[in-house]
């Protein structure tokens, strides 16, 4: 190969064999296993096979310059075409070695760039001596013989390879020979030589042509006005209709019939030269083996059953199918016709029966198209044997691989992401599942385990099972382990099935512990299993025995391309959700049943039997440009008077939540179209369809949706868990829950809470006394709640949890211990029983009783020299201090006690009252003692902003400092705050922040006072 | 003049072809090649870079200055094909004749 042509990454051409290269190593394992298995006993269509394969890549390798690749290729099939005509047994050593050579050559293929870099040396080495150590004295093989065919009614023999014959002749293909002038019988009909040769390609495979040169002249002839050629077809068109091909040439294109049934042997050196020159240019030729592969497709299609593990990959559509497709493409024109004649004539009845067949045609068009995309799952399957064969004997087991169903057809794109799952199932069952031979044979069962791979089809799904026959799952060892591992409690577990708890396995937290994995026998990485099998729309189900094996059942959908929808309606326009994301609906009635719609700050949520679900109101959400203005008064309206909702409770997998639609519509199956290029951006939409009616409805994409209307993995919605705290009438808190040893429950508020990480205790650092832990390139402070308060010490070993927070200025850590879960609650707040110093109260969760942490107190035991300092430094003279007082409004009683307490920590008089209008009057009471306001906005009956007014208006309290206190300081609340006369903000619970503010403020108006 | 750019270097040629290499530009092109191949030239090398379109008049006129060339004991080369014309020469069995070699991208 010319050295010019290097290696080009990014050749179509290169890709192309790369995938196509890919797709025969993963069926040659396959194949040379059950060679292997046959022994003596050859399947020469599989030999071919494989053959062919290392062909193949031989050729085209070496048509990008990929000499290593090339070469190992070749030495493979010199060995392969060995076994087939019987001079090598296919035994354990051989097929050993053809393994490795084709997993090199995946390797060298998978990086074509460095392929030409690596060393083949060995393989070479043992291929060539393997060869040479069968070889007779002779060296002729069946690819180095030649057929004579004869033309059909006389002419000239022509003589082809063997191989190319016989490969060809199996695929059902017949041959013509064409002798034509490409000047004369192209060029001068206006043809184009490319355009013809294009046809032929289509049709089937150019296996050798020869080029008369000497008629051609030279350049000092007049320009040239004959190519004349003679070329050798292999085609699956018939002699009547190979006319198509070569148009008005009928005279010059012959059939070809075999001379004899001896094939004429060529002995020279000189012809065999040629035959590897011609056989290599056919192989060279990438479109050929498509060609090939297409027409091989077309007689399993017909006649043959599916023998071995076929190449196929859905691009390539059984010729079939195609033809299927043609017919049904003609039936829908009959039917077309039918019904533009009927509205024509206005003939109800022909409209009817035009209806009826265009309806008929229509579902077989769609199945037919449906079976383009289809591959058999014997894809997937066919890389097992080698995976089984190799682990167990790695693991020194035995385990036998029983494949069934090899042929069941799924989507080809669920088939792609099936394989790593299934790949990973396979591992853990021969990893964990089957048993040594000597401890099966204690146990009483044979010694050789047996592993059963099984695809089938089931009401319009897919089951595909994995099953052993080994130890099995232990439900209670795997429910005490997860339970150990804080990822279930006792009180759940307690209700849990043994399924249910097997079930467990495919928690993220249990997987990764490999103790785990050998006391129960599996659960490495089962977690992605499951995320992988729930992308595809797929259920795992565990059916095990203790000491008799697991069985793993797999249900899939059969495509992904047509789905059954849900089909919604929002202001006037169509949507489609996916069936498989929908949990159920509900029509929600204000004061009728019990599900119910709750207003948490300004988000809302559905109530449903206990459970709390984040609502998306997909109208207000999708329309944010001129239909929300057209359409928004009436809505809002609508919202305040408290309508009857229609809410589709939606499931990612991960979390589920509501939208609230206008209404409800059937369910259909709908064919997935992808979005236009200028749509692409919208990640809330899977695709769009066309409706029964021929309007077009967007496809909702659930997962995405609830990522854009940031809504948290926890299951509620952030804003909502936001706000939570100025909820009016529920006082409902969001609190991050986690554990102090060994069974103590802690909460934090959500929102003191920047992030959370997991970390191995061996992590924590004690240095000088104090805990610490690297992160981000920096120290982080550790504290725990047994540093200031009577709990247990946090253990040193296992999985911590560490809850970020910012007091002061300064990242703390909490340690606490799994799990950790966020929880919104409306239990009121126990200011004494529990507290104490870092604990600021308790509260009752769930049932039981959680201590909420104070993490100032914490940060101050914590770091004693810091919060001292700032008592020094920065608390102004007790003197002026003492005698301020400060109204505080706050509705939430444990906003208010937490904020009571620590004002009057700071030395201040604290007037509390629990909405605006109470403060107002306290006020009015106390006029000569308060010197600042604090409040909160979001209150009933007078909130904080028309406080504020009030007290701007009042010539007597006008000028008192007004702090408003917020979960979040948004800027337009800020602006309305101001607006109304509010002096500063802060956000809840930052309280040096605001204790800062308040001093600067009660000073100044001490100091103008004096 | 031939629409392609010829380049020199003692007894090597490389022809790069603007355009297309058919019928319409072959009759000047062959003058050229004529001229160039009784001048001494050994080897000559057709660059198809820029070439989408290859007709039968092209091909003919690939095999007559091979045929030219052997005569005069020199040795002809077609680079850069594109993959749609170096499968067409492919199977037509012409590349080993005419050295073909395809574009790389």
């Amino acid at each position: 190969m010319d050295s010019e042509l290097n290696v080009a990454l990014n050749d179509e051409l290169l890709v192309e064999f790369i995938s196509e290269s890919r797709d025969h190593l993963t069926t040659i394992e396959s194949d040379l296993l059950a060679m292997e298995e046959g022994g003596s006993n050859i399947d020469s269509e599989l030999v071919n096979k494989v053959f062919r394969a290392a062909h193949s890549i031989k050729g085209a390798s070496g048509y990008f310059g990929l000499t290593k690749v090339k070469e190992l290729a070749h030495r493979a099939e010199t060995v392969l075409d060995m076994i087939r005509s019987g001079r090598i047994p296919p035994n354990a050593e051989v097929t050993n070695l053809l393994l490795c050579a084709f997993d090199r050559l995946r390797e060298m293929i998978n990086r074509p760039g460095e392929s030409n870099g690596t060393n083949i040396d060995d393989l070479v080495e043992s291929l060539t001596a393997l060869a040479s150590s069968f070889l007779p004295g002779e060296k002729k093989s069946s690819v180095w013989e030649r057929v004579t065919l004869e033309p059909q009614g006389g002419g000239a023999p022509v003589m082809l390879s063997k191989f190319d014959y016989e490969r060809a002749k199996d695929a059902g293909n017949r041959f013509y020979v064409v002798e034509m002038d490409l000047i004369h019988d192209i060029e001068r009909r206006g043809e184009n030589v490319l355009a013809v040769f294009r046809r032929l390609f289509a049709a089937g495979q150019v296996v050798d042509c020869e080029v008369d040169f000497e008629s051609v002249g030279t350049l000092d002839d007049p320009i040239c006005n004959r190519v004349p050629l003679k070329l050798v077809l292999a085609t699956t068109l018939g002699p009547d209709k190979i006319d198509v091909l070569f148009p008005e040439m009928q005279d010059r294109v012959k059939l070809l019939s075999e001379h004899s049934a001896e094939a004429a042997k060529e002995g020279s050196e000189k012809t065999r030269e040629d035959s590897v020159a011609e056989m290599q240019a056919v192989l060279e030729t990438p479109g050929s083996e498509v060609a090939q592969a297409q027409t091989s497709h077309t007689s399993i299609g017909t006649s043959r059953p599916v023998k071995s593990n076929s190449t196929e990959d859905s691009v390539r559509v059984n010729v079939a199918t195609l033809e299927l497709l043609m017919n049904l493409a003609g039936e829908l024109v009959l039917g077309r016709n039918q019904l533009r004649a009927s509205i024509a004539q206005k003939n109800g009845q022909a409209l009817d029966a035009a209806d009826q067949r265009i309806n008929q045609i229509t579902s077989e068009l769609q199945d037919a198209v449906m079976q383009t995309r289809l591959q058999p799952i014997g894809n997937v399957f066919g890389k097992f044997p080698r995976l089984v064969r190799d682990l167990a004997a790695s693991l020194g087991k035995e385990v036998q691989l029983e494949i069934q169903g090899k042929e069941v057809a799924l989507d080809r794109s669920i088939i792609e992401s099936l394989s790593d799952p299934l790949t990973h199932m396979v591992r853990n069952a021969v990893d964990h599942g089957i048993e040594p031979p000597e401890i099966r044979i204690r146990a009483g069962k044979a010694r050789q385990g047996v592993l059963n791979l099984d695809a089938r089809h089931e009401a319009g799904h897919v089951v595909v099972e994995i099953a052993d026959d080994g130890r099995g799952l232990d439900a209670e060892r795997i429910a005490k382990s997860a339970m150990s591992k804080g990822l279930v409690t006792a009180e759940k577990l307690d209700r849990m099935t043994a399924k249910e708890k097997m079930s467990l396995i495919f928690l993220p937290g249990l997987s990764t512990n490999s103790e785990v994995s050998e006391i129960s026998g599996r659960g490495v990485g089962m977690d992605v299993v499951k995320t992988n099998l729930d992308r595809l729309g797929g259920k795992v189900e565990i059916i095990s025995t203790v000491g008799s094996g697991t069985r793993f059942r797999i249900k899939l959908p059969l495509t992904l391309a047509i789905i059954p929808s849900l089909i919604v309606s929002v202001e006037g326009e169509r949507f489609a959700i996916p069936q498989i994301n929908v949990e159920e609906m509900c029509h929600v009635v204000p004061g009728q049943g019990r599900a119910r719609v709750e207003t948490v700050g300004n988000a809302q949520v559905l109530v449903l039997r206990d459970r709390l679900i984040p609502l998306v109101r997909l109208g207000e959400y999708l329309s944010a440009g001129e239909i929300s203005d057209r359409r928004g008064s009436e809505r809002d309206s609508q919202r305040e008077k408290g309508d009857a909702s229609n809410i589709v409770v939606v499931t990612t997998g991960a979390q589920s939540y509501g939208l609230v639609v206008s209404g409800f519509h059937d369910a259909e199956e709908i064919v997935v179209k992808p979005l236009g290029g200028h749509l692409k951006g919208l990640e809330e939409y899977a695709g769009a369809t066309i409706l029964g009616d021929g309007s077009l409805a967007l496809i909702l994409d659930v997962a995405n949706l609830a990522v854009k209307a940031s809504l948290s993995a926890t299951g509620i919605s952030d804003t909502a868990a936001k706000i939570a705290h100025e909820d009016a009438s529920n006082d409902r808190h969001t609190f991050v829950l986690f554990h102090n040893p060994p069974n103590v429950l802690c909460a934090l508020p959500l929102n003191t809470v920047r992030r959370i990480e997991r970390v191995d205790a061996a992590c924590v650092e004690m240095i000088g006394g104090r805990r610490t832990m690297k992160l981000d390139g920096g120290l982080l402070p550790l504290a725990t709640l047994s540093d200031a308060a009577q709990v247990e010490p946090i253990p040193a070993s296992g999985e911590l949890a560490v809850i970020l927070a910012t007091v002061r200025g300064v990242d703390i850590g909490l340690l606490g211990t799994l799990p950790v879960d966020v929880v919104e609650t409306s239990g009121s707040v126990e200011h004494t029983t529990h507290r104490q110093s870092g604990i600021a109260g308790s509260t009752i969760i769930q049932g039981r009783t959680a201590l909420i942490v104070d993490l100032y107190e914490l940060a101050d035991s914590l770091l004693p020299e810091r919060g001292n300092g700032r008592l020094a430094t920065e608390r102004p003279e007790p003197g002026i201090e003492r005698q301020l007082t400060v109204l505080l409004a706050e509705d939430s009683d444990f906003f208010r006690s937490q904020i009571e307490r620590f004002l009057k920590e700071d030395g201040y008089a604290v007037l509390a009252a629990n909405d605006g209008e109470a403060a107002w009057e306290l006020l009015l009471r106390s006029l000569d003692e308060v010197s600042a306001v604090v409040t909160d906005i979001e209150m009933p009956r007078l909130d904080g902003l028309g406080l504020t007014r009030r007290i701007r208006a009042d010539a007597l309290t006008a000028h008192l400092p007004v702090i408003a206190l917020t979960s979040l300081a948004a800027d337009d609340d800020a602006a309305r705050g101001l607006a109304a006369g509010i002096s500063d903000y802060q956000t809840k619970l930052d309280r040096d922040r605001l204790l800062e503010r308040l001093r600067e403020y009660t000073h100044a108006a001490a100091a103008a006072n004096v | 003049m031939a629409a392609c750019s010829v380049k020199r270097e003692q007894e090597d040629v490389l022809i790069r072809l603007d355009g297309n290499l058919t019928a319409l530009v072959v009759p000047d092109l062959q003058a050229e090649l004529k001229n160039l191949l009784t001048e001494g030239i050994r080897r000559l090398t057709f660059d198809l870079a820029e070439t989408a379109m290859l007709d039968s008049t092209g091909i003919g006129l690939l095999i007559a200055a091979t045929n030219t060339a052997m005569r005069t004991g020199g040795e002809l080369r077609v680079i850069n094909a594109s993959p749609e014309i170096f499968r067409l020469l492919q199977n037509m069995r012409l590349t080993a004749r005419l050295n073909v070699s395809a574009r790389v991208a």
